[in-house]
């Protein structure tokens, strides 16, 4: 045992004395194993996705590395790409309000209740992801298909049947089905830190309803509702089962072009869809950006 | 209150991770072996024997204990898989695709660690030329003598050196004759806009960017490979003006919308307007007013094929397996099955009479029909048809 301290103690203190020497050297100890798999996971893939944006699609979907700067000449050229773009951002947009406009009166209502109805009305709202989000989208087609659950009551009702799905409604639906807790869940949590007796301040201070929700409550639940909007933003514009599944594959989204020149065209070209994707995750990083630098005004 | 605060954050979190799960991903390799039935080691007098039926003497100690087969969605009869695991002690691994473009990425990649895939036509020819396939040592198939000899020794693989036929399929129209009682002959009855009117959104178009141009092109008049620019654009533009009147582009269940009614016709293959009229085993019912038919103008005709990957570490196995499906019972019932058409000639013998009654009425080309019937091809040229196709999914 004593023969032991002595002999790792010397070593011990090498250690300590190198990290007492150099604060950078320890921090990048303390960091390393964060960044190593950042850098494996994260930065590694996108540096490949970027090299692929930059190469030529070869007759067979065998990627060549010739440099080239056509796939992006291609998707600033091409209306039919920005096109894309736009209709899939507009769907991420219309998604995020409306998500908003409903997920804050409920996150609100929720917020309000009693500690055990809140637990309750909070797993109500997550007992769907328990369960695939495909399964759930499959469920939205039997729900609004033509011998469906709604076209059967309005039948039953002696109306004529209304072709629901598949359509771009429907797509609309599913999206905003699929993302609304996304939304509810960080407004929950940011009013759930507001103090509502600032409201009676307000009211005190001669303030209505209106103006002390929108220059009190509103600015102090900004954060929750930035992180919202990005959650559904994000998947909303990426996605491409909603509009395959519910709007009958009749119209391009973002998703679904990448999804097609990756595995379905002929040949394949993963250098054209490698650049659509930069180019959006470009455009994403600059709105959210401005989005964040907008609503986080009022703290600076 | 306190403890109130984290849950929501959780929440969060679990959604995003639940959210990331939520993508279609291939299914995991399906086992259709026999469960806890695992075969014991062949008994001594079994294992001297040779399996008369396959005419190949196979020489058990060479067999692995298992088979990788990358094969399409719905495309094989589980049972025959049994059967071979019961033959020779070999177990089938199955794993799924739904593009030939996707496989060919995987298996690219290299170590795919599959043995046996069943690419398209033409995707045959992307992957010999790749040197992705092993070259086929026909002594070990003996059961190639049973494959129609019009099937063999196609562009995409000239004298059968990497593949041999599997499945085929024609490309034409499926109609419930209750909504169209005089019969369809033309595809006019997908893109003429005064009759397509009359049954809007109660129709589909395959999802695929060969197959609906292609539809659009024979219409026209033209060759389903046609690549002239002014071809393309009036195929483009029929394609465009019929959009508005489709329920959907689909190539995944037109079988079970035709049964249901829910599509009075449809861009569909032969197969499965087979399983729309007789039904899929027990998933859904036929309908028996489903009809199917080779327009006049002419429809596409496409054949998958069984090879070996040239890192296969089981090439032994797989050629035992390869010349087990090509036995003409194993076949036939695979057809059987499937809906799709077999290309065994001695495996068409065997089908159930009501099966050859339907190949009769149209599932199944005739001379006549087969000579109204293209391989759509691809070469540099052909690249135009992915611009034709995003140019009508983004109008």
């Amino acid at each position: 045992m004593a023969l032991e301290t002595l002999t790792s103690e010397p070593r011990e203190s090498r250690v300590a004395a190198l990290l007492r020497r150099s604060e950078r050297f320890r921090l990048g100890l303390l960091l390393f194993p964060g960044l190593f798999w950042l850098l494996l996971f994260f930065a590694l893939p996108l540096v490949v996705v970027v090299l692929y944006s930059f190469a030529t699609p070869g007759p067979t979907g065998r990627v060549e590395w010739h440099f080239t700067l056509a796939n992006y000449g291609t998707l600033f050229t091409e209306s039919l790409y920005v096109n894309a773009y736009l209709r899939s951002i507009w769907a991420g947009v219309l998604t995020t309000l409306i998500c908003l406009l409903a997920g804050y009166p409920l996150a609100l209502y929720i917020v309000r209740r009693p500690p055990r109805w809140r637990t309750v009305l909070l797993f109500l709202i997550l007992i769907p992801f328990w369960t695939n989000f495909l399964v759930r989208t499959y469920a939205w087609m039997i729900i609004l298909s033509n011998n469906g659950i709604i076209n059967s009551i309005i039948q039953a009702l002696g109306l004529p049947r209304v072709a629901l799905y598949p359509s771009e409604g429907a797509v609309l639906i599913g999206l905003i089905y699929g993302n609304l807790p996304f939304m509810v869940l960080p407004i929950f949590a940011s009013l759930d830190r507001f103090d509502f007796t600032l409201l009676e301040a307000a009211a005190d201070l001669g303030a209505d309803q209106t103006r002390a929700f929108l220059r009190v409550m509103l600015p102090l639940t900004m954060p929750g509702i930035a992180a919202g909007s990005v959650l559904v933003f994000i998947p909303t514009v990426g996605q491409f089962v909603v509009s395959d599944l519910l709007g009958g594959a009749k119209v391009d989204y973002l998703g679904n072009l990448l999804q097609r020149l990756f595995t379905r065209s002929n040949p394949p070209n993963w250098p054209l869809g490698s650049a659509m994707a930069i180019v959006f995750m470009a455009v994403l990083t600059v709105a959210i950006l401005l989005y964040f630098r907008i609503t986080t005004e009022q703290d600076r | 209150m306190q403890r109130f605060r984290f849950l929501p954050l959780i929440m969060v979190v679990a959604l995003v991770l639940a959210a990331c799960g939520g993508a279609p991903a291939a299914s995991p390799g399906n086992e259709y072996g026999s469960g806890g039935a695992t075969p014991e080691p062949t008994a001594a007098p079994a294992a001297t024997q040779p399996a008369q039926s396959d005419g190949l003497e196979v020489d058990r100690t060479k067999l692995s204990t298992e088979l990788r087969f990358f094969n399409w969605t719905d495309y094989v009869d589980p049972s025959i898989l049994e059967d071979f695991e019961k033959e020779y002690g070999v177990k089938v691994i199955v794993d799924l695709f739904d593009a030939n473009e996707d496989m060919i990425a995987k298996v690219r990649a290299g170590r795919s660690g599959y043995d046996i895939v069943t690419p398209s036509d033409y995707a045959v020819e992307t992957m010999w030329r790749e040197g992705l396939l092993a070259k086929l040592d026909k002594a070990m198939l003996p059961n190639l003598k049973h494959i129609d000899p019009g099937l063999l020794d196609k562009y995409f693989d000239p004298g059968n050196v990497y593949s041999v036929p599997y499945l085929y399929g024609i490309t034409g129209i499926a109609y419930n004759k209750q909504n169209f009682p005089d019969g369809v002959d033309s595809w006019a009855a997908l893109f003429d806009t005064a009759q397509i009117e009359k049954y809007s959104g109660q129709f589909s178009m395959l999802d695929d960017e060969r197959e609906s141009p292609g539809a659009a092109l024979k219409y026209l008049g033209y060759s389903l490979n046609e690549t002239d620019p002014a071809a393309l654009k009036k195929a483009q533009d029929l394609l465009i003006a019929q959009k508005p009147f489709l329920a959907a582009y689909n190539s995944s269940d037109v079988n079970r919308k035709l049964a249901s009614g829910e599509y009075v016709i449809a861009h569909a293959w032969s197969g499965s307007a087979m399983q729309a009229r007789s039904g899929l085993g027990d998933e859904f019912s036929g309908n028996p007013d489903i009809a199917f038919v080779i327009p006049k103008e002419g429809g596409m005709i496409w054949m998958d094929n069984m090879v070996i990957l040239a890192d296969s570490p089981n090439a032994y196995t797989a050629h035992v397996f390869m010349n087990f499906m090509l036995r003409p019972d194993i076949a036939a019932r695979n057809a059987e099955y499937v809906g799709y058409l077999t290309p065994n000639k001695d495996g068409e013998q065997l089908l159930p009479q009501d099966v050859i009654a339907l190949y009769k009425e149209g599932f199944a080309p005739n001379e006549e029909v087969l000579k109204r019937l293209e391989w759509a091809v691809r070469n540099e040229q052909t690249v135009a048809f992915t611009d034709v196709w995003t140019a009508v999914k983004g109008e």
